[in-house]
């Protein structure tokens, strides 16, 4: 028992008040993954409808009989708003697909090699330690190089780039449960490798895993708009958060607003999922949970 | 000591061999590194003198041995585009990259150690929230977005500083904010949770009741023990850090290796994508090395292992 133990408790604010952010977050991210799945009845233009006409027109911009352009148009006179749209279908998609695959893939691994140990793990762990010593972003631009635009690479060089994460992790907790008392007794009883890594040693590793995984969606959404926004990651023909601000970027100074919603999409995307990950890190550790 | 001291060489140069292998690889794995270099439309007989001139019908094995050989004199062929070592093209980019991931390292030490310190000290205050906030906001924000909005800010509306080149402090200072902000906010949250930590031993309680003052306590009694998890955190962002380099070289057109990588992406040339990534790789290799080296110095469960 420490000083900060003994004094009186803070007295508590409502619980409304408390968890202001999670409320936010939460609703932010309803709101977010709705509009990705209701992307074709909610946006007001064809997001890839090219309209040179009405091209880099400002936010608020309206015409009569049309609907107006709440955040402005971009230099093909693309409606931005119906851009972020359906961007965020992408963003999602490869949020949510990255990180299942490559949880599931490192997983695996991880746990083989922590419980099989000797020459198995070795071989394992340094294949680990040499991806993790090349820069993600860096080893994930060299792998578009070479196989080219598209949402599929994408999802599949981040899955490639990242799965020692996980690794990393099971392989730790494998270590750590297979000279637990009950994975033994188990092996006594005749359980095979199979039934002790996946019902004994899987199950009970699972809680850090939970926590890498629900920080890493915003890393991963954070990749695919910054390999988009290098040239490397969707072609610019397709709608991405990503892409759009690569484009953005060329009419900073004449459109500032190309750039700077699905920025803004982005960041309150990340901020919430941050915010949840971090309200789920604490209460499945019993140890922050007073802090 | 000496003993963790060459494992740790060793493996070292293991991973720097993964590397290269990484790299040959990827290079092999279309099939024609000659298709990564050619623009769309070249004959068929350009390219196979191109394929003889790179040594590619050689056997595969030998190729990778004399990659890997190459590799570790420095030598990636020529840039396909000016003619001169891929290798000395991206060493000549080196320091404007070191320049600029050391001062966005810097700006995010000292930064997080100033508004740790405060937030440890004044918990639940104003400053602590600010703080807890600006952790929260710059683990969200994407390096390049906030590049463009510095930009647009501080170049475009307000006219205060360059919005892109190099050679002066005012260059330097955007894009050591778009870079380091990442790195502040994870190290913010470090020294007030290792802080708080420390703050609440017995040890402390004891410098306390001597009747020492707040401000000797945290310097003389609690950065100590902040100094190791930092450094440790330091090492396992780095690589994030060069990664974010990359990207952040582009905006601001920051005469870099990560700039260097992108325009050689755009123009096919591959020998300096590869060079590029293995000088980066290399780097974050060796850093990583000396800071479990200082590590082990400074922790003597290591030292005398």
């Amino acid at each position: 028992m420490t000083a900060a133990d003994l004094e009186p408790a803070p007295r508590q604010s409502p619980w409304v008040v408390r968890h202001l952010a999670h409320l936010l977050a939460g609703a932010f991210l309803t709101v977010a993954i709705l509009s990705a799945l209701l992307a074709r009845w909610l946006v007001p233009y064809d997001p890839l409808m090219t309209d040179v006409l009405s091209n880099l027109l400002p936010p608020g911009t309206s015409f009569d009989g049309q609907p107006a352009y709440v955040l402005g148009t971009d230099m093909l006179g693309r409606d931005v708003l119906s851009g972020i749209i359906y961007g965020s279908r992408i963003s999602l998609i490869v949020g949510f697909a990255t990180v299942v695959g490559a949880g599931v893939v490192g997983t695996a691994i991880g746990i083989i090699s922590g419980y099989h140990k000797g020459w198995l793990d070795e071989v394992l762990m340094r294949l680990v330690d040499i991806q993790l010593a090349f820069p993600f972003i860096l080893l994930a631009i060299l792998m578009m190089y070479v196989l080219g635009q598209g949402l599929f690479n994408v999802i599949l060089v981040l899955i490639i780039t990242t799965w020692p994460i996980y690794a990393r992790v099971a392989r730790a907790e494998a270590l750590r449960l297979s000279t637990s008392e009950y994975v033994t007794a188990a092996r006594a009883l005749g359980a095979g490798t199979p039934r002790i890594l996946l019902r004994h040693i899987l199950p009970n590793a699972m809680t850090p895993l939970i926590v890498v995984a629900a920080f890493s969606v915003p890393q991963m959404i954070i990749y695919e708009a910054a390999l988009s926004f290098l040239g490397v990651g969707l072609p610019s023909s397709e709608l991405s958060w990503g892409t759009m601000l690569a484009t953005g970027r060329d009419y900073l100074t004449q459109a500032w607003w190309i750039a700077t919603f699905p920025g803004i999409a982005i960041v309150c995307t990340i901020l919430s999922i941050n915010v949840l990950s971090e309200a789920l890190r604490q209460n499945l550790d019993p140890n922050l949970r007073n802090q | 000591m000496l003993r963790y001291l060459s494992v740790r060489i060793f493996s070292s140069a293991i991973v720097i061999f993964g590397v290269v292998s990484i790299i040959f690889v990827l290079a092999r794995l279309v099939g024609d590194p000659v298709l990564l270099m050619v623009e769309p439309g070249t004959t068929q007989q350009d390219m196979a003198e191109m394929r003889t001139a790179l040594g590619l019908d050689r056997p595969i094995l030998e190729q990778y041995a004399s990659f890997v050989v190459g590799a570790f004199h420095g030598d990636f062929g020529d840039s396909v585009r000016q003619s001169t070592p891929a290798f000395d093209l991206v060493m000549d980019r080196l320091p404007a990259t070191l320049l600029l991931t050391a001062s966005a390292l810097g700006f995010a030490v000292v930064g997080a150690l100033i508004l740790g310190i405060l937030s440890a000290l004044y918990r639940g205050s104003i400053i602590d929230r600010l703080a807890n906030a600006l952790a929260l906001f710059g683990q969200s924000i994407p390096n390049f977005w906030l590049a463009m909005m510095l930009i647009l800010f501080l170049s475009s509306t307000m006219r205060l500083l360059p919005s892109a080149g190099y050679g002066t402090v005012q260059h330097l200072i955007m894009p050591t904010l778009a870079l380091g902000l990442f790195s502040l906010a994870r190290l913010t949250r470090l020294v007030r949770s290792e802080l708080l930590e420390t703050l609440s031993q017995d040890y402390v309680r004891t410098a306390r009741a001597k009747g020492v003052g707040p401000v000797a306590i945290v310097v003389r009694h609690a950065l100590g023990n902040v100094a190791i998890p930092m450094i440790t955190l330091i090492a396992v962002d780095f690589g994030a850090l060069m990664g974010g380099a990359v990207v952040t070289e582009t905006v601001f057109a920051w005469p870099g290796v990560g700039r260097l990588m992108i325009q050689a992406i755009g123009q096919r040339d591959f020998p300096v994508i590869q060079a590029g990534a293995f000088v980066i790789a290399t780097l974050v290799v060796v850093t990583s090395l000396i800071t479990d080296l200082a590590y082990a110095l400074v922790n003597p469960k290591i030292r005398y292992a």
